[in-house]
Parts: C-alpha cells; sequence; structure tokens
C-alpha cells in the first residue's frame, strides 16, 4: 500500500517534494526508519504526503503512537493522503485483532483516494461483523470487488446472509467465492458450502423428502470436489460422512469417518464419535458405546496434551510481529554503540595528538627560555664580544680587501721608511745635509703615515661604536620577538589546554552515553521478555481453552456413551 | 448433530487479522517500545554532537543522492568518491530502482568531509573515476550533493 503511496506521490507533479523528502519517502519505503525520520525531518515546511511518509518512517523506527497520531490528523481532513493514511490505521489495528478502533478511525476518517479500496473494505467489513454488526459488514464487504481479499469477504457475506436464511444467496456467494479463490482456500470454501447444503437440507423441515435427498447428493458433491491431496480433506470426508448418513448409507459414513481419523490425528475424537453416531443410526449400540467411549478417551487425552503444551508455551505469532519490530530499534542501539566506540577511538587519537603537540610547546618553551638566556648575556657582554670579533669583520665584507690592502700598503711604507733610515745613516757622513733633507722628508712621510692610520682607527672605532649599537638594537629586537612568540606559545599552550578540557568532557558525555546505551538495552530486554511472556500467556490461554473445549467435548461423548450403553442393555436398537 | 455444523459453518475465515486479545498490553507494549525509540534517537543526537565537537570539529555533513541513475547503475554497485578515497559502494535495491524511474531521489551515502570544495565522483563500482565534479560542503549546514545522469556524464548541484 505504501509503494502505491509512493507512486502517487511521484505523480503528483509540481507538488512534489524537494530532494530531502524524496529521498526520505524511499528510505522510509526500503530502509531504515529512523534514517528516514532524519531525512524527512530537514524538510522546512512538509507536505501531506511528507506527513504520511514520516508516519511510515515513525512507524519503522518504533514510533508507533507517534505514527498513528500522524496518520489519524491526515486521515480526518479533506486533502491528499487521507485515504492511505486510513488504510495504514486500518491495515495494522486490524492485524492486531482491534476491531473496535479500526471501526472508529474509518468512522471518522474523511478518506479521498484510496490505494487499495479492497484491503479498506474487507478489513472495515470484517471488523463490523466481529463487533456483530451484520448490516455494516454487509454493507463494507459488499464493496470489495476485486483482488486476494475477494474469495474471504464472499465467504463472510456467505455466512451473514446464511445467519439471516437468505440461503439460495449464500450458496451463489460461496459459489463465486469457490471461483475466485486460489486452490487450497477454495476448498476451504468448498467445505462451508458443503455444509451449507448439509444444513439447508437437514434443517429446514419444508423440503419434501425427493427435495432432500438431492439437497444432500449435492452437498455431498460439493464435498467430493476436495481433492485427496487438500488439506482439508478429512473435513470433507466427514461432510460426505455426514450426508452418507443422513442418506442411510451407515456403512459409507464409517468407511468416510475412518479415513479421516487416520488422516487428521489432530481431530480424531470428532470423527470417532461420529463413528459412534453412525454405529448408533445402524443400530448396533454395543459399537456405538465402545466408539463413544474412544472418542472420550482420545478427547481427554488431546485435552491433557494441549494442557502439557500450555505449561511450556510458544510465544504466539501475534507477540512474535511484535517482538519484530523491537529488532530495528535494538540494531539502530548496537550501531550507535559501535559509532560511539568509534567516536572513544577518534577522541583516543585526538588525545594522542594534543599530548604531541604540548610536547612540542614545552621544548620550544625550553628553547625559548635558553635563547633569552643567551640575549641576555649577549646584552650584558656587547664589549666583550666585539674584543674578540676580528677588526676586519667590523667593516662590510666588500671593503675588506681594500681595507686589508691599506693596510698592507701601510706595513710595507714603515719597512721602506726604516730602510731609508739607514740609508739616511750611511749618508750621513758622505753628505751631511743630504742625508738631513732625506731624514726631515721621512719624517714628514712617517707623520702623514701616523696620521692616516689615526684617522683609519677613527674610523674603526666609530664603525665599531654603530655595530656595538646596532648589535644591541638587534638583541632587543630579538628579545621583543622572543617575548611575542613566548606569548604565542602560552596561546597555543592555552587553546591546548582547552581542547584537552574539551576532550575530557566529550569523554565524560561518552560514558554518560554509554552507561544510557546499557539502560536502554537493558529497557529493550525487559521489554522483549515482558511481549514473551505475553506471548507465551496467550498461547497459554488458547491452548487452555482449546482443552477446555476437548473436555466438554469428552463429557458429551461420555453421555453418548451412558446412552448407548442404556439403549443396549434395555434391549433396544 | 446440527449443533457441531452450525458452529462450522460460523467458523471464521479471516486474512491478515491477529487473534482477538486484550488491548491493554498492546499499548503498554507501544507506549514503552516509543520511549525505547525515544531514547534512542536522544542518545543518536548527543553522540552525534560529542562526535561534531571532538572528532569532527571543522569537518560537514554532505549527503549524496541520485535523483536520475546511469542505466549502468543497475547492475552494477554504484560508487561514490570524494577527494578520490571511495567513501561508499552499495547496489541499489529494486524497489529503489522502481523509485528512481518514477522520479524520486535516493540516497546513496552520507560523508563527513572537511568544510570547503571536494572532488566528486559517482559511477559504477570499478570505473574510472574521470570528470569528478568540484562541490562546497559548507560547515555551517548538512548539504545534499544531487546527481543526475545524462548522456555519458553526471550533472550535479548543490542543495
Amino acid at each position: 500500500m505504501t509503494l502505491a503511496a509512493a507512486v502517487l506521490l511521484a505523480s503528483a507533479g509540481p507538488a512534489r517534494a524537494g530532494v530531502w523528502g524524496e529521498a526520505g519517502v524511499v528510505r522510509a519505503l526500503t530502509g531504515d526508519g529512523a534514517d528516514a525520520v532524519d531525512l524527512l525531518a530537514r524538510v522546512p515546511q512538509p507536505t501531506r504526503a511528507e506527513r504520511y511518509f514520516r508516519a511510515v518512517a515513525l512507524d519503522r523506527a518504533g514510533f508507533r503512537p507517534a505514527a498513528f497520531g500522524l496518520w489519524a490528523e491526515l486521515s480526518v481532513s479533506d486533502g491528499a493522503f487521507s485515504g492511505p493514511a486510513l488504510e495504514e490505521l486500518v491495515k495494522r489495528e486490524f492485524g492486531r485483532a482491534r476491531y473496535d478502533r479500526v471501526i472508529a478511525s474509518y468512522e471518522a476518517a474523511r478518506p479521498g483516494r484510496l490505494t487499495d479500496p479492497a484491503g479498506l473494505w474487507y478489513r472495515v467489513g470484517q471488523s463490523y461483523r466481529m463487533l456483530g454488526r451484520q448490516q455494516e459488514a454487509a454493507e463494507a464487504l459488499a464493496r470489495v470487488d476485486g483482488g486476494t481479499f475477494l474469495p474471504y469477504a464472499l465467504h463472510t457475506l456467505a455466512q451473514i446472509r446464511f445467519e439471516q436464511d437468505r440461503h439460495a444467496e449464500a450458496l451463489d456467494l460461496l459459489a463465486e467465492a469457490i471461483e475466485a479463490a486460489p486452490p487450497p482456500l477454495a476448498d476451504r470454501i468448498r467445505l462451508t458450502r458443503g455444509r451449507v447444503l448439509y444444513q439447508v437440507a437437514t434443517g429446514l423441515s419444508d423440503l419434501t423428502p425427493q427435495a432432500r435427498r438431492r439437497a444432500l447428493a449435492t452437498a455431498r458433491a460439493q464435498f467430493d470436489r476436495v481433492g485427496p491431496d487438500s488439506p482439508w480433506y478429512p473435513e470433507a470426508l466427514e461432510g460426505m460422512g455426514w450426508c452418507d448418513l443422513e442418506l442411510g448409507a451407515a456403512a459409507a459414513a464409517l468407511a468416510a469417518f475412518g479415513l479421516a481419523a487416520e488422516r487428521d490425528p489432530g481431530r480424531e475424537p470428532l470423527y470417532l464419535w461420529a463413528e459412534g453416531r453412525a454405529y448408533e443410526a445402524a443400530g448396533v449400540p454395543a459399537e456405538a458405546a465402545r466408539w463413544y467411549g474412544r472418542a472420550r478417551d482420545r478427547a481427554r487425552a488431546a485435552a491433557a496434551a494441549l494442557e502439557a503444551r500450555a505449561d511450556r508455551p510458544e510465544v504466539a505469532a501475534v507477540w512474535r510481529r511484535e517482538l519484530d519490530r523491537i529488532r530495528p530499534v535494538a540494531r539502530r542501539l548496537d550501531t550507535l554503540d559501535a559509532r560511539l566506540e568509534a567516536v572513544s577511538a577518534a577522541l583516543v587519537a585526538r588525545e594522542g595528538a594534543l599530548a604531541r603537540r604540548a610536547g612540542r610547546v614545552d621544548r620550544a618553551e625550553a628553547g625559548l627560555a635558553a635563547l633569552g638566556a643567551e640575549l641576555g648575556r649577549m646584552s650584558e657582554g656587547v664589549g666583550a664580544y666585539l674584543d674578540t670579533v676580528p677588526l676586519d669583520v667590523l667593516v662590510p665584507r666588500q671593503t675588506r680587501p681594500r681595507v686589508s690592502a691599506l693596510s698592507a700598503r701601510h706595513r710595507g711604507l714603515d719597512r721602506e721608511a726604516d730602510r731609508l733610515y739607514g740609508a739616511a745613516e750611511a749618508l750621513e757622513a758622505a753628505s751631511p745635509g743630504a742625508a738631513q733633507g732625506l731624514r726631515d722628508r721621512l719624517l714628514a712621510v712617517r707623520q702623514r703615515l701616523a696620521r692616516a692610520r689615526a684617522a683609519f682607527l677613527e674610523g674603526l672605532r666609530q664603525r665599531v661604536s654603530a655595530r656595538q649599537k646596532e648589535l644591541a638594537a638587534r638583541i632587543a629586537q630579538e628579545r621583543e620577538g622572543l617575548a611575542t612568540v613566548a606569548s604565542s606559545v602560552e596561546g597555543v599552550r592555552e587553546a591546548l589546554e582547552e581542547a584537552a578540557a574539551r576532550v575530557g568532557r566529550a569523554r565524560q558525555a561518552l560514558r554518560g552515553l554509554r552507561g544510557r546505551i546499557e539502560v536502554v538495552r537493558g529497557k529493550i530486554e525487559a521489554l522483549r521478555a515482558e511481549a514473551q511472556a505475553q506471548g507465551r500467556r496467550a498461547t497459554r490461554e488458547r491452548l487452555v481453552a482449546e482443552a477446555s473445549r476437548w473436555r466438554r467435548r469428552a463429557d458429551l461423548y461420555a453421555l453418548d456413551e451412558t446412552q448407548a450403553l442404556h439403549l443396549l442393555r434395555e434391549g433396544r436398537p | 448433530m446440527r449443533r457441531f455444523w452450525t458452529l462450522a459453518v460460523a467458523a471464521v475465515l479471516l486474512l491478515g487479522a491477529g487473534a482477538a486479545r486484550a488491548a491493554d498490553p498492546v499499548d503498554d507494549y507501544d507506549a514503552r517500545l516509543e520511549e525505547i525509540a525515544r531514547e534512542v534517537e536522544a542518545i543518536r543526537k548527543d553522540l552525534e554532537a560529542v562526535a561534531r565537537e571532538v572528532a569532527w570539529a571543522g569537518m560537514a555533513q554532505a549527503f549524496v543522492f541520485v535523483e536520475r541513475p546511469d542505466p549502468a547503475w543497475k547492475d552494477r554497485p554504484v560508487e561514490v568518491r570524494v577527494d578520490g578515497a571511495r567513501v561508499a559502494v552499495r547496489r541499489l535495491l529494486p524497489e529503489e530502482w522502481e523509485l528512481l524511474e518514477k522520479g524520486l531521489a535516493v540516497e546513496v551515502a552520507r560523508v563527513w568531509v572537511a568544510a570547503g570544495e571536494h572532488e566528486v565522483w559517482i559511477g559504477a563500482a570499478g570505473g574510472e573515476p574521470d570528470g569528478a565534479a568540484r562541490l562546497e560542503a559548507p560547515a555551517a549546514r548538512p548539504s545534499a550533493w544531487v546527481a543526475a545522469a545524462g548522456e555519458g556524464e553526471v550533472e550535479w548541484r548543490v542543495e
């Protein structure tokens, strides 16, 4: 029905849902209900169609009351999907045998277009019948016009007509139902038709003996159409036996009942009792009493077997279906548990990354501290530092060759001057005046050299002073930079501490979630156990009721036995 | 004799109906199952919040939808790649295919990626991942990457 509703949605054209809604619809129909709920929840203003499919998804995800609420809202208001919403409600309530709710939903609804009208009318009709409202039941069932439900609807309608003494109509409806039904079901309906014919033959006093015989022969023929391979064959044999008995063919009846008892041990006491009836009809009370006695014993044994089963009952099918609804919720919880483990693993990895980063920050801080101390030492000892520096590193690299060449030239000039002084000493004896002149010139040159050297040194001094300032400025700058870096590192450390705190909170949250998962798992187990207990209780009640029916039958069979024995003692056939 | 047959004719023949029983345990069961489902949903949301804060910080969620499939995807699984890495491989169910043919979009993957632009490719599993599209995944909200297969290529849009 829901797939048909999806087709309705797809054919809606311009009013069709957006991609979130569409994918939600598809997921609601084919996959996980909770995922579908998630997708459909992202649709900002859901249409009636999306609300309908949201209910489908909610129902799949275990939110049945919420789903029923949504469908009920849609079904009682005019507009698209009011029909499919009613169909969903009716289908589910009918499946749980809550016929009063089926009817309440139906009577409150304003259904528009339906996706499976036959299914709806069938369920509504059957519900009316189960509530004893035969007229409304007949009206609804008469609207089933085809499909799987048609033979069932016709069968029930025939029962209603039979109860209203409209026998011919009932027989026609059953004939129609047989035509519409697949083989095993057709055989089951043949049984009902044969029984109706039998009732008509034996229950209507105004039939002539010939008409009665014809009706019984027709009933027998109806039973006879059920083949030996059919699961309904034993009951058909039983029907033939009763017809044979009414037609005075006790031996044929006995044969039919005997074969039925062989083929259907579950109903054996009924067939044994029928054999007793056949013997009684044939005027053999001793045999009748014997078969009634066997029927009584088998009925008591059947009751005892059912009571023994009632001590260890299985879960009733209806509760097994309810238990199946727990499965997707439990599976989702398992998925969350696995996801929680994955998040925990991610958290551990993140903690490791944070620890590694913290280690790097520690090392960076230690390095910064060492660098700071070094810069402090450098700042205090710039002069001393300069003492250790070769002079030529104080001048720019490109001028260093020129400075070296000048120094070499100075040294060369000094050596030349010394040599010329020696020559002036040698000249003293020969020409004191020339020697004096040479000495004067040498002195003047030396003075110029000394001045040049002094200027050079003054230049160096000034350069050293500028360099010292520059170095001090550089050190100050580095210290400033170091302080900035230290502050950044501090920021990083704070961020890391914050991240670590967040991870800690997350870890705590995960611990809480793990606890909640365990609590919910416990609730699921408790609900499962209770549903199983309910299912066993339902089975037990059914078995006990069935056993009680067998015991009542056993009592009736005992009465028949007593009566047959009495007849035997009286010597009457 | 007639007593037996009258009962037999009146036997109920119901399709798809459960056995009649008291209604209360079912209502109680429904309510409790719904309560459990709500708790599971609340756990999912809380877990997602934790994961987003810690494990997926700076990440974005993207849903990959197909609204028009390539016929080749009917027989082979569909593969989704993000930045060259395979993030999902799955076969479209026959029911999904039917609904796709009716024009409804189908979700094929949901992924967490770093917020920003990504190269996204969809095609038959094992195919050559050429012609990847660059799609945006903003951190603020989940994105829908919608693929529509055309003549030899896939057109994408982001919602």
